[in-house]
């Protein structure tokens, strides 16, 4: 196991343009980066999800295990603890990457959040996921359920409410029937989920089918600049608080619910984030125009109230859309330490539709 | 606002039961909380402290600090156990102090109260406070009956998580104030619990110190 201080090294601080009227900061928090303690997933309790989950989603789970097997060096590899995918057709580009918080950093414990992307010829599919933070095998639950509702919304005869309805059905079932293999309560593999597929619809637009289970957002952004949020996140008086999360027994009736289909004339982008990125920038639908200028055109001033954000390029010209995308989720916020997902679908149009973010135009 | 943060109330007995050694106890103990709590990050950033102490009338000893610009407070022991007047100067501390989450801004974190107590009220307004906060679930609150004398009952009455505290030696109170840091900690690694009222996770009572079922 390694040990190094934190690793994040950002610029453009706004320390920096601190007056000297200012009352002195106390002395920041020292972080350490440290690799994850535990196996991702131990092979008693892969053999127990092999057998429920099927091939497909339990050789995705065995090849993220060798994947991040290899990551106890010298120096922590954040890349290789983390998820990303890069997918692009004519169409559209989806990119999508999941983060260790510095929290779980600095315990060597695991990214908790999941993402999957999928990008076929007519069809695109995301799914984010956020392991609650009190279930013990939350990083597997958000595994396995952003596998399973994306593997079905990619495979589904129609993108219609019922097939989205159906695969959060096939996701609660899996979850619930791997919490009795492995003989622990389905409260441990706890996670919330945010979900969308799209396809071009016969008006010419694209239609979409979206839904969400617990907190993060999932906005839609039109060629005029408009942001749309089909769905509230889950939240209460309190921050953090989540009343629902996948497999509990209210997950099919929150899930119905927040379900819906849509015909948009004018969508450029789709952008799925969990409270990780939500939390630092709320309310994220304020924050989304920037944030999606940001990554079309790199990013160079930090955004809203961060404390700190690296220099990023524009995702569309990167080399390596997934690794700047996921250094642009290093942006530092005070207390603001947990995992952060991000996956964005972005149209073939937003690089001339969606303009410069100047810091003045944020909020 | 910009940072989300954990409050962690104190609600400490003062009377004059508590003269001697159990109020050094505390006024270490809290100093030991503080000096561990400067060394995690989280709560660094996030965990911010107050100490309310109640005798014959409540105040405010620190108001809601950040840990690192938290000092410890001098305490004096002395007079009746006003305990509703304790309650009621926290109630109007979550409502003076505290920030709920609304449609431009994240609320603060559930906030962490720790009450201690060696004896039973003197006063009798305690119960009508004791039901708001029992009611209204303003925070996740935790109370120690310190030693023999103290009223288990009536911190019943305030919250489920009552622990008892055999004796009030300083290893007693040490062992309880790491017990709170642990508590501090463990809420802010495991934000992102539920909602829905239902007891929270807290760890394991050390040696001496027992959850009151």
């Amino acid at each position: 196991m390694s040990d190094a201080q934190s690793a994040a090294s950002p610029v453009g601080s706004k320390d920096e343009s601190l007056s000297s009227a200012e009352p002195p900061q106390p002395k920041p928090a020292t972080w350490t980066v440290k690799s994850p303690v535990e196996p991702w997933c131990p092979p008693e309790v892969e053999a127990a999800i092999a057998q429920v989950v099927g091939h497909e989603t339990s050789d995705r789970l065995r090849a993220r295990q060798s994947l991040v097997a290899g990551s106890h060096g010298a120096d922590v590899d954040e890349s290789a603890l983390s998820q990303i995918y890069e997918l692009h057709t004519g169409a559209w580009r989806v990119i999508g990457a999941a983060r260790r918080g510095r929290r779980h950093a600095h315990v060597g414990a695991w990214c908790e959040d999941a993402v999957f992307a999928h990008l076929g010829e007519s069809r695109g599919v995301l799914v984010v996921a956020d392991g609650a933070g009190s279930a013990a095998w939350s990083r597997l639950g958000s595994a396995i359920a952003v596998d399973m509702v994306g593997a079905a919304l990619r495979d589904a005869p129609l993108l219609d409410s019922a097939s989205m309805n159906r695969a959060i059905e096939a996701a609660v079932d899996a979850l619930r029937q791997c919490a009795s293999a492995m003989n622990v309560a389905p409260r441990t593999l706890r996670t919330t989920l945010l979900a969308v597929a799209w396809e071009p619809s016969n008006s010419g637009g694209v239609r979409l089918v979206t839904t969400q289970v617990g907190d993060g957002v999932l906005v839609l952004a039109h060629s005029d600049g408009r942001i749309t949020q089909p769905a509230a996140g889950d939240a209460g008086e309190w921050s953090g608080e989540v009343h629902c999360f996948l497999p509990d027994d209210e997950t099919m009736s929150r899930a119905r619910a927040a379900t819906a289909v849509h015909d948009v004339a004018d969508l450029v982008a789709v952008v799925l984030v969990t409270d990780g990125v939500e939390d630092a920038l709320y309310p994220f639908a304020k924050h989304a125009p920037a944030v999606l200028s940001q990554l079309v055109h790199g990013a160079s001033v930090p955004l809203g109230n961060l404390t700190a954000q690296p220099v990023t390029p524009s995702v569309l010209a990167s080399g390596s859309p997934g690794l700047t995308l996921l250094e642009w989720l290093a942006f530092e916020k005070r207390g603001e330490n947990d995992d952060r997902t991000l996956a964005v679908a972005l149209h073939h149009s937003a690089s001339h539709v969606i303009t410069p973010w100047a810091p003045s135009a944020s909020a | 606002m910009t940072t989300r943060r954990l409050p962690v109330y104190i609600l400490a007995d003062v009377s004059g039961s508590m003269q001697g050694t159990p109020i050094e106890s505390v006024k270490s103990g809290i100093r030991q909380l503080h000096r561990d709590l400067l060394g995690d990050p989280q709560a660094i950033e996030s965990a911010y402290l107050s100490i309310i102490t109640f005798g014959n009338s409540a105040q405010q000893t620190v108001p809601l600090t950040e840990v690192a610009m938290f000092n410890p407070p001098e305490l004096t022991a002395g007079g009746t156990t006003n305990f509703g007047d304790g309650l009621r100067m926290l109630i109007d501390s979550f409502d003076r102090e505290l920030v709920r989450t609304t449609a431009d801004q994240k609320g603060d974190w559930r906030p962490l109260v720790f009450i201690l107590s060696d004896g039973a009220p003197t006063d009798v307004d305690w119960p009508m406070y004791a039901q708001q906060l029992r009611e209204r679930r303003p925070a996740n609150i935790i109370a120690v009956a310190c030693g023999d004398q103290a009223d288990v009952n009536v911190l019943k009455q305030v919250t489920e998580n009552v622990i008892l505290m055999q004796e009030m030696s300083p290893d007693a109170f040490r062992a309880f104030f790491s017990f709170v840091s642990a508590s501090v900690k463990q809420t802010s690694q495991k934000v992102g619990s539920v909602a829905d009222g239902s007891a929270i996770t807290l760890p394991p009572p050390p040696p001496g110190i027992t959850i009151v079922p």
